[in-house]
């Protein structure tokens, strides 16, 4: 069996008092696709999170690549978002002022590149997800939809290795969400992304190759792995 | 990095301009006033340079020749609507700092500076005697006047005019020979005459003085003026009221800043998810910072244009001044049109260092409060009751 892309052990994180993770474990495989899911308030946002280096554990490990991220600077985990993670949160989370595609360029500015070169490879996605003729809208002229495939595209332009996406449907009505999940997991198999899935709908999960349970905190896993 | 914060700021729709607009609105205002500010102490500065020649008497005094004296000092002198008045030279007397007649090969004259007045309003009047054709020129004059002939301010000028020459014009004896210069004068509405006497006539005189050339020393930098004021003090009162006025235009344009502070916390946010570090975020905010202060800086001139005649009339120093003396230099220009902006960069990164912007959102960063009263004095007996060895 091959080492997980990703690898969490025994972390936990609380909130003031209020504990979140309670020695959560998961292992993820390069290029499965995982859901995570569990009801409201069990901490599978949480665990996301600091899985993708947005929060930073208070107890546990959590490797990378084989290379432990749960201890890392802000600004080495920045650069791990932006150069190894995609992401597609429930809300899109563009920036408002930005055109679409300069949006779905941002990551790869963010690296140093020059923009028109950014653009270019920005703009090959819009065709990709159906969204040719809206590069130049802003968010608020998009439907939710459309939002949530700017989303995808910019959370895939750099080609990271893991995508992490959180309710990537929760705010989108059902068509619309099967069609952003049809696109999300099409894209992230062509290119063999990794795919981490927080989702509380099976529909959704049932996109996914395997399941993971978060309840209290605590992860156990449907089928496969869990460490 | 810069150019992301650039485009952010322009061209990020109607609500970015919006916002852009009010920033720069209030920041116009504040530099506006500062402008205005600083305008007005150069004024301060000028008009008192102005009044340089009237201190002739009190600076370069020389010694007078045997056999002419004139009358001992304590008279008073005024500086045509500057409002100062003190001790004169006495004749002969020479103090350390004054020069040997005839230095630089002008011809001493005789020098008497005095106040009078018009209606209650100050009038300035120097009687001058030369004693040679080579005698140093005052300023706002072709030439010296000789004995019977006199100069006058314009507004003394229209004042001699209107009334019967009883009741002013026989003061100034002989005829008018041209109109003083500003440079001559402290102020557009200054009541000043220039007249010509012989050297018998003032060194009868009390309080006139021989002088080897007209002085040009600012009275700010000259121990010995009598005439003009210490600016210093004017400086300070206008820097504390540029300071009251600037006050609510930095809440104005604190205010303003924040009219969108979710959207740009939002915005911030999602570049930090997308792997902006808080330093490429720092750098973008300060960007876009200094975007709005250059555009208010550039429209910030139209306010202090608008204001410059309205201070021009203000008797800040008791006398109005000339609108050219509300000028700017290049290095203040220089100063405000990068200070602004680079001030208003500095302070957006400041700013940003109060709050910790994640991927997922803000939050403030909370410094703890310095013990209370209750607070130092459990420190206190904590100290106290540490064991001593």
């Amino acid at each position: 069996m091959t080492d997980p892309l990703i690898h969490a052990r025994q972390v936990t994180l609380a909130f003031g008092e209020t504990p979140a993770l309670r020695g959560a474990d998961l292992a993820v495989d390069e290029g499965e696709i995982l859901a995570i899911m569990g009801p409201s308030g069990s901490g599978k946002s949480t665990l996301l999170h600091c899985l993708a280096g947005i929060l930073a554990p208070d107890s546990g490990e959590i490797h990378f690549d084989g290379r432990r991220i749960d201890h890392l600077g802000e600004q080495e985990r920045s650069t791990l978002r932006r150069d190894s993670f995609g992401f597609v949160f429930q809300f899109g989370q563009l920036v408002p002022e930005l055109t679409a595609e300069e949006n779905v360029a941002l990551p790869l500015l963010l690296g140093g590149a020059k923009r028109a070169a950014a653009l270019r490879q920005a703009r090959s996605w819009f065709p990709k997800l159906g969204l040719d003729g809206l590069e130049a809208r802003r968010s608020g002229e998009l439907s939710g939809g459309q939002a949530q495939r700017v989303a995808l595209a910019r959370g895939l332009v750099a080609e990271p290795r893991v995508l992490f996406a959180d309710e990537p449907t929760g705010a989108l009505d059902s068509l619309t969400g099967e069609q952003v999940m049809d696109l999300l997991v099409g894209c992230a198999r062509e290119q063999g992304t990794t795919v981490v899935l927080v989702t509380h709908e099976a529909r959704i999960a049932a996109y996914a190759d395997r399941e993971a349970i978060v309840r209290d905190g605590r992860a156990t896993s449907l089928s496969g792995r869990l460490t | 990095m810069i150019r992301l914060g650039l485009r952010l700021a322009v061209s990020g729709g109607r609500e970015a301009l919006v916002r852009l607009a009010i920033t720069a609105g209030a920041v116009a205002i504040g530099v506006g006033l500062l402008l205005t500010t600083l305008a007005a102490i150069n004024g301060v500065h000028a008009q008192n340079d102005r009044n340089a020649w009237f201190n002739t008497p009190f600076v370069h005094s020389v010694a007078a020749p045997s056999g002419t004296s004139a009358s001992g000092g304590g008279t008073s002198a005024s500086g045509g609507g500057a409002g100062a008045s003190g001790a004169g030279a006495a004749g002969g007397a020479v103090s350390a700092d004054r020069e040997a007649a005839g230095t630089g090969g002008l011809d001493p004259m005789w020098w008497l500076t005095r106040r009078d007045t018009v209606d209650g309003q100050e009038l300035g009047r120097v009687d001058v005697a030369l004693t040679g054709p080579r005698a140093d020129l005052a300023p706002g004059v072709p030439r010296m006047p000789g004995p019977g002939e006199y100069y006058l301010s314009p507004a003394l000028a229209r004042m001699v005019d209107e009334r019967p020459p009883a009741e002013l014009g026989d003061r100034f004896p002989g005829h008018r020979i041209g109109i003083l210069g500003p440079e001559a004068l402290p102020a557009p509405d200054s009541l000043v005459a220039l007249v010509g006497r012989t050297p018998q006539e003032l060194t009868a005189q009390r309080g006139a003085a021989l002088v080897d050339r007209v002085a040009t020393t600012s009275p700010d930098r000259c121990a010995d003026c009598v005439v003009g004021i210490k600016s210093n003090g004017v400086d300070l009162i206008l820097t504390v009221v540029s300071g009251a006025l600037v006050f609510p235009v930095l809440i104005l344009i604190g205010t303003a800043t924040r009219l969108n502070a979710a959207r740009r916390e939002q915005r911030f946010a999602a570049m930090r998810l997308v792997g902006a570090t808080p330093r490429q975020v720092s750098v973008v905010s300060a960007a876009e910072a200094a975007v709005a202060a250059v555009a208010g800086v550039a429209v910030g001139f139209l306010p202090f244009l608008a204001l410059r005649s309205t201070v021009a009339r203000a008797r800040l120093t008791g006398s109005r001044f000339f609108p050219s003396d509300l000028s700017l230099t290049p290095l203040q220009i220089l100063g405000v049109a990068v200070g602004v902006p680079l001030a208003a960069a500095v302070a957006a990164r400041i700013a940003l260092r109060r709050v910790q912007i994640s991927p997922l959102g803000v939050t403030r960063r909370v410094t703890p409060a310095p013990p209370g009263r209750g607070g130092w004095c459990r420190w206190w007996r904590g100290w106290w009751s540490w064991p001593r060895s």
